[in-house]
């Protein structure tokens, strides 16, 4: 069973937005909200580094353990949904998550905080897959329709990668290995570990760095 | 008459604020709401836009497709 998971490859992050703007055209996202951003640490100075933040669909979801109405389900995938049905727009989940990944759209007048909405991680909601209710509430089900995430897929230079925890992980761990840097910081390889032999990435042994 | 058409805006103007949170959307959960169940991500889509090369309702080629497809993220893959 595949169990889906982002990787925010830093090194090649180049801050276009593609991702944020392929979020916003494939799901119709409305005004005011960003399910996906960019980020850019020492912005302007040699060295900076750009990183997407969405929701990571935790494995140990903190939005999950604080709703008080208990609007989230995670999928066999490992997604982590919400019926917007139950949501009753209290914000919780937004201070719970450490990414900011909840958002609340402006709805109605007043400024009124309308029903979360997130990164669904292409996995539409509870709605029968591929429905225009779907579609209206969380945006296009493109996992159902046999496609990865349109941020992932469109990533010109694949900065972002998003499918199967571990074919992700592997394409990752190659790159770092080709780099020939990346692999000695501090967690690297409980994070990635060694590549199984014969797994889709590894690398034949003469192109290994390290 | 000038003052009749003062009253008429000043009550137009009234109306509008009076009446804008009219225009709310109801967001109140329906009685008896429960959390529904999802269907599973490789079970039959039917809205035309569905990927090419793998079978509908098949869990297993579900997940293939989709390892095959990550694949393309892979600068590194070998070309097949």
């Amino acid at each position: 069973m595949a169990r889906m998971k982002f990787i925010c490859d830093a090194e090649r992050c180049i801050e276009c937005n593609g991702c944020v703007t392929a979020c916003k055209a494939e799901h119709d996202v409305p005004w005011g909200v960003n399910r996906r951003r960019v980020v850019t640490l020492n912005d302007g100075v040699a060295g900076e580094r750009s990183i997407w933040v969405a929701c990571m669909h935790c494995s140990d979801a903190p939005c999950m353990a604080v709703c008080p109405v208990d609007c989230f389900y995670r999928t066999a995938e490992g997604v982590v949904l919400h019926d917007k049905d139950i949501c009753i727009g209290c914000g919780y989940c937004s201070y719970a998550c450490p990414f900011g990944a909840p958002q609340f759209p402006t709805n109605g007048t007043f400024g009124l905080r309308g029903k979360m909405d997130k990164c669904t991680f292409c996995a539409g909601g509870p709605e029968a897959n591929g429905s225009e209710a779907e579609y209206e509430k969380y945006g296009r089900n493109r996992l159902a329709e046999g496609k990865l995430p349109a941020c992932a897929e469109m990533c010109s230079t694949k900065a972002l990668l998003g499918g199967d925890g571990d074919v992700v992980a592997d394409i990752f761990r190659t790159r770092v290995l080709n780099r020939g840097k990346g692999s000695e910081v501090w967690g690297w390889g409980t994070a990635y570990g060694k590549p199984a032999a014969g797994a889709p990435g590894a690398l034949p042994a003469a192109a290994k760095k390290s | 008459m000038r003052r009749t058409w003062a009253w008429v805006v000043l009550a137009s103007l009234s109306l509008t604020v009076a009446l804008a949170g009219c225009g709310e959307r109801v967001q109140t959960i329906p009685v008896g709401a429960a959390k529904k169940a999802d269907s599973a991500a490789w079970q039959i889509t039917d809205n035309g836009f569905v990927a090419p090369g793998w079978t509908p309702g098949d869990e297993a080629s579900w997940d293939a497709q989709l390892k095959k497809r990550a694949q393309s993220q892979n600068d590194f893959a070998t070309p097949k």
